[in-house]
């Protein structure tokens, strides 16, 4: 590393700095920085630097005391049962040679009795032959013999159980469970956690280590592999494209929509703004964000922000965001159409608007927001939704007739994707919805289709990723190898709207470890150390506001 | 409810500027017991008065303001060591914190960074001073060496993370 030879000012400043200052290096630091802005910047920049230092090393302690309290949390305990004295004295006793020979007879009588006196076995739950001959000479009935005395001491073979449900499936603990206890109250001490997914809600978790292959291979096929690969290489892409102001630009697309797109993309690979290879292109990403009022966009951007905030919040958990979080949750709430979901005109809500909300308000309600007016306006949100289903066809959930093809078909998955994650609709409705979708062909469109040719792939895939098994098999069988040979021979980019495809592609190949199905998403909780900071700082008590957690 | 929306304010303004805030207090308290007890009380002043804050000017100087306020406060109620500089020095002090709002993410990012590149050596010299919190004779003692070369020898390693910091930044950004 090149040094700077430090002058005067530096030398007197470093001396200050450690004690170390006589009566007249004082005088002269004083004079120098009281005549010189410039000497004073130097000053102010040096001392931010030595409390950079000093947290840096004692954020760490904070951390590892954190680490190993969760380290120590983690390790069973062994409990040990103390015997009780006769019990002790007993056994003592019991190895002289009187007792042993006593035991010994003892054992030899009970076997004795076993073999001999002990009836035929009978059983409890089970199914038992009994074979002897009848003494009538009437042929031998092979009818099961149900027990008559339950408690004997017979060996019982279980039947097979054929009530009651099939056993819940139990998931094992993944690396979710082994997150950070603690608010980081900021993004230094976020990115001093070396595992991101310790940070990460459950929800996000799928998207790093251990937790991203298990779920890859659940969820995965022979394609995982080349997506994982192609994503990655996309996902460099986009990071590239990105201009300085933190924005994605494209012809066509609002900048702010275009930004969340790409971050969500980018996040969804497990991308965060203290955490990956590209967390400087979604740090400044989110702080372009951070400068857009959510009432001055469009309802669509105003959603996709709302979304990218949501999940950065998930997957970080830092104040800031979750303040941001706050308030553009309060906007969504506040824009809410008369007859529930979002946008659109009378009178049906727009779908795509509406799911990319309902999808951010569960992911902000499990993130801990927790505003009243939330769960009510997913309940409303579903309930027009559903209200505007195809009454003739049962199929289309927008049935307005200038709406065909791609953006119909963009609407219906989208609808579908809102019904699955409110989880209000019936279940012969959501069926109905997706045989809509077999109409839907899991093929790549040609760069010269319109971009809700892409969007309706993006939520048809979404749907099929919550219903799960041989449909969603089946799908991805079909598309992902589409995407990836786009990808591989540049088709993909050589649309109009190259990035907003790029970003919706790399987030349908994320789906498996984006989030778990919606039938398995959580339900909202509260986070406590947030409370438990605004309290230590409420007037008339002392606040222990320490610098390091 | 409004009381929820005043501290969810007060927290994000707060946080963004806490390490600022304790900067300035250590600019002038080098004491770090002392410093932290400042900081807090700082921090509980600035909750109190939070209601006074005019939104539409800077967080970040009305804090510091008020922290430099509360340093020479505890000056003046221990009247063990005199105020290490004169008012006109304060402001412009002050000035300076004010004319860089806070960007710690990047910085800090860069520390990270840049505290690798140096040499095993270094860091170790680096570590007693700032994670064991060593004065620089106990440093001295503990390496058998003198005041004066740990001294040199840690401004040379600040004046190169400073530096490495710039240049980290300056690569990020462009």
């Amino acid at each position: 590393m090149k040094t700077r030879e430090p002058d005067e000012l530096d030398s007197l400043i470093d001396r200050h700095l450690d004690g170390l200052l006589d009566d007249a290096g004082r005088a002269r630091l004083d004079g120098l920085l009281r005549a010189s802005p410039d000497a004073a910047l130097r000053f102010a920049r040096a001392v931010r630097m030595d409390e950079r230092l000093y947290r840096h090393f004692h954020r760490r302690q904070a951390l590892d005391l954190a680490r190993s309290r969760l380290v120590a949390s983690d390790v069973p305990r062994v409990v040990r049962l103390t015997r009780p004295e006769w019990l002790r004295r007993a056994r003592e006793h019991a190895w002289g040679p009187a007792a042993a020979i006593a035991l010994h007879a003892a054992l030899l009588l009970i076997l004795i009795r076993w073999v001999v006196v002990t009836p035929p076995p009978t059983t409890g739950d089970g199914v038992e032959i009994t074979l002897a001959d009848r003494p009538d000479g009437a042929p031998l009935d092979r009818r099961p013999v149900l027990p008559e005395d339950p408690g004997g001491l017979t060996l019982r073979v279980p039947g097979p159980s054929i009530a009651g449900p099939p056993p819940a499936e139990i998931e094992p603990p993944g690396v979710a469970d082994l997150r950070v206890a603690f608010l980081p109250l900021d993004a230094n001490t976020a990115a001093a956690v070396a595992d991101p997914s310790r940070l990460a809600h459950p929800l996000v978790a799928g998207r790093f280590g251990a937790e991203r292959a298990r779920r890859a291979a659940l969820h995965g096929g022979p394609w995982s592999a080349a997506a994982d690969r192609t994503t990655s290489n996309a996902a460099a892409w986009l990071a590239s494209t990105q201009s300085a102001d933190g924005a994605w630009h494209e012809e066509g697309s609002e900048d702010e929509a275009l930004t969340s797109l790409v971050l969500l993309a980018l996040m969804g690979r497990g991308e965060t703004p203290v955490h990956g290879a590209h967390r400087a292109a979604v740090r400044s990403a989110l702080q372009h964000l951070a400068t857009q009022r959510p009432e001055a966009l469009s309802p669509r951007t105003a959603a996709l922000r709302l979304c990218a905030l949501a999940d950065a919040v998930a997957l970080t958990r830092l104040p800031a965001l979750l303040t941001l979080l706050d308030g553009a949750v309060a906007a969504a709430l506040d824009a809410e159409r008369p007859g529930g979901g979002w946008a659109g005109r009378a009178p049906a809500a727009d779908p795509l608007v509406t799911a990319w909300t309902v999808e951010a308000l569960r992911i902000a309600s499990a993130s801990g927001i927790d505003d009243p007016r939330l769960a009510p306006a997913l309940l409303r949100a579903a309930g027009a939704l559903d209200a505007t289903a195809n009454p003739t066809s049962g199929l289309l959930y927008y049935p307005a007739p200038e709406r065909q093809g791609p953006l119909a078909q963009a609407e219906t998955a989208a609808s579908l994707l809102a019904l699955q994650l409110a989880g209000e609709a019936s279940g012969a409705r959501l069926q109905r919805g997706l045989r809509a979708l077999d109409a839907m062909s899991p093929s790549w469109p040609g760069a010269d289709q319109p971009a809700a040719a892409v969007e309706a792939l993006y939520f048809a895939t979404r749907a099929r990723f919550n219903e799960g098994g041989g449909g969603w098999m089946k799908w991805m069988a079909g598309l992902a190898p589409a995407i990836v040979d786009s990808v591989r021979t540049g088709e993909l980019r050589s649309g109009a709207h190259p990035i907003r495809t790029t970003a919706l592609a790399v987030l349908i190949l994320e789906m498996p470890s984006r989030y778990p199905p919606a039938s398995r998403w959580p339900v909202a909780a509260g986070i406590p150390a947030l409370e438990t900071f605004l309290a230590m700082t409420r007037p008339g008590r002392t606040p222990q506001v320490s610098p390091a957690l | 409810m409004a009381d929820d929306d005043n501290q969810r304010h007060f927290l994000s303004h707060f946080l963004r500027h806490q390490d600022d805030i304790r900067a300035v207090i250590a600019s002038m308290v080098r004491d770090r017991t002392a410093c932290d007890d400042v900081f807090q009380e700082v921090a509980l002043v600035l909750w109190r008065k939070f209601d006074e804050f005019d939104a539409t000017r800077s967080f970040g100087a009305w804090a510091r303001g008020i922290a430099v306020r509360k340093v020479l406060q505890s000056f003046d109620k221990t009247r063990r060591t005199p105020v290490p500089f004169a008012p006109e020095t304060i402001d412009a002090i002050l000035a300076a914190f004010d004319a860089e709002e806070p960007d710690g993410s990047p910085r800090d990012a860069a520390l990270v960074t840049c505290i690798g590149k140096l040499p095993e050596k270094s860091r170790s010299l680096v570590a007693l001073r700032y994670d064991e919190g060593l004065s620089l004779d106990a440093i001295a003692r503990r390496i058998a060496s003198t005041l004066d070369a740990v001294n040199k020898a840690l401004s040379r390693i600040r004046s190169a993370l400073r530096d490495c910091i710039e240049r980290e930044v300056a690569e990020a950004g462009g």
